[in-house]
């Protein structure tokens, strides 16, 4: 089974681009399963628009616990299993709250368990200075790379303000795995799934 | 150094932030990376060049290995069993229980399982007192002594010598205790004839369980004793002739055949060691020495040397 994990800093759509990948998956129902607080598993279901109206919002930290779903994918005959786990904003500095803290250390603990790390990055946080990346997302970057099979996917290409930045971040990191999606419009999934294939 | 687990536990108490957590795993990393060198063991090579002990040699190559390797997974906060078992060296006299528990002490201390290379050695006078509350003293003043190295007693079923009333108990619980006490600290090592060792474990019920490494020490054979002396006599840097070598292989085997040693090396030493005396005394009588006269051991050395043995 190929775990995965969706990390990045708080607002960038790792929940949206979850509910969309999904989707583009052919789930009709998300089925997600939330790591709770003392250690046992619950299971809650929902519609594809339910899942995006209550799991995601513009609010920083809104995803807490460490949530995931499965997706089987058909290779041939043979089906495959893999878990997406999504996981909490990783923010700068301290967080003043201890509830939020504990999960972000579940979410770097994770790093180090995952086959493959799709790290978020908003395409609106890439600079054009020597360091392309937000402090955050540089040490997730630093990081990440070293543990295990890691990817940056940059989200909100809707943006077309910004779609300069996504030539930065390919000039500077260019010997990373880069994938342009729009959660919000449903683009550029078909190259995570061809990705997520190559690990399954 | 820290592990994930800690670091990861800091952050969420708020203790860090999260630049630091991410320094911190990253070092942890650099750490598990770090190269330990695997230290050389000389103990080991002194170990190899004993004659014969086959058995034992492969056995204390076994734990040397398997204890160095639990010591060194403990370097990088891996779960590691790497407690020193405190042993049972069980055979007849000369077998080479102290020579080996000897070498012993040098490979512990060289794989860092001990801090030092001592060597303490006692017997049953050493440990038991002459009057009530004398002997717990004695033997904890012995044990701080040997703390930190091995601590070889020799004959230790002479501790328990039938009488209730004898202090050789007390003696006993004492080491048992301490051995509870500073676990990582001190080896003890129980010596002594096979069957007499036996009925010592057997009837001092919790002794088994504690000297988890039992190794018995088989009789040399003819063909080793004879290999042992001459190897003794080439160590101290003499030469036997080859009638001499003749006579020494003639002389083990009737003492064998009449069962008259089972002293075993010791006796073989004896015979050295006399032989070496024997040879002095006549080579000063001579007027004029070289160096081949001062190195040759003959056979009249020999056999007065077998005379007084």
């Amino acid at each position: 089974m190929l775990n995965c994990l969706i990390v990045g800093m708080p607002n960038v759509g790792k929940t949206y681009f979850l509910i969309s990948f999904a989707e583009y998956m052919g789930l009709k129902k998300i089925q997600l399963n939330l790591k709770m607080k003392a250690g046992m598993n619950t299971a809650v279901n929902y519609s594809l628009e339910e899942a995006r109206d209550k799991l995601v919002s513009d609010k920083e930290n809104y995803t807490r616990d460490l949530q995931y779903i499965n997706i089987n994918i058909r290779i041939g005959k043979a089906e495959k299993k893999i878990k997406i786990i999504d996981t909490c904003g990783l923010h700068e500095g301290i967080h003043p709250e201890q509830e939020i803290r504990k999960s972000m250390a579940e979410t770097i603990d994770e790093i180090t368990k995952s086959n493959l790390v799709l790290h978020v990055i908003d395409i609106k946080n890439i600079y054009k200075n020597n360091n392309v990346l937000y402090a955050v997302d540089q040490m997730i970057y630093n990081y990440a790379q070293k543990k295990t099979n890691y990817v940056i996917i940059v989200n909100k290409i809707d943006l077309k303000n910004y779609l300069n930045n996504l030539k930065i971040i390919r000039k500077k990191l260019s010997s990373t795995i880069i994938i342009p999606v729009s959660a919000f419009k449903k683009k550029g999934f078909d190259n995570v799934k061809y990705l997520v294939n190559n690990y399954a | 150094m820290i592990d994930q687990q800690t670091i990861l536990d800091r952050f969420q108490k708020g203790e860090i932030s999260i630049s630091k957590a991410f320094n911190l795993l990253t070092e942890e990393d650099r750490e598990k990376i770090k190269k330990v060198n695997i230290v050389k063991k000389n103990g080991l090579e002194e170990l190899h060049n004993l004659v014969g002990l086959n058995n034992i040699k492969g056995l204390i190559e076994d734990l040397t290995a398997f204890l160095q390797v639990q010591n060194l997974r403990e370097k990088y906060h891996l779960k590691s069993n790497g407690q020193v078992n405190h042993m049972i060296f069980s055979g007849n006299p000369g077998t080479g229980k102290t020579t080996v528990a000897r070498i012993l002490s040098t490979i512990l201390y060289e794989i860092g399982l001990l801090k030092s290379n001592k060597f303490t050695e006692v017997e049953r006078a050493d440990l038991v007192g002459e009057y009530i509350g004398h002997t717990a003293q004695k033997t904890k003043k012995i044990i701080n002594k040997a703390m930190g190295g091995i601590l070889f007693i020799d004959e230790a079923y002479s501790l328990a010598r039938g009488d209730k009333r004898d202090f050789g108990q007390e003696s006993i619980d004492t080491i048992v205790k301490s051995m509870e006490d500073y676990k990582e600290n001190i080896v003890i090592i129980l010596a002594g004839y096979k069957d007499e060792m036996q009925s010592f474990i057997d009837t001092n019920p919790g002794l088994a369980s504690r000297f988890a490494i039992k190794l018995n020490f088989p009789d040399y054979t003819i063909e080793q004793l004879v290999k042992i002396s001459e190897k003794m006599f080439r160590d101290r840097e003499y030469i036997l002739s080859d009638r001499s070598k003749h006579y020494i292989y003639r002389v083990i085997t009737e003492l064998r055949n009449k069962e008259e040693i089972n002293s075993n090396a010791r006796m073989v030493r004896n015979l050295a060691e006399k032989a070496i005396r024997n040879q002095a005394r006549r080579i000063v009588k001579k007027n004029r020495v070289n160096k081949i006269d001062l190195m040759t051991i003959n056979t009249d050395d020999l056999i007065r040397g077998l005379d007084n043995a």
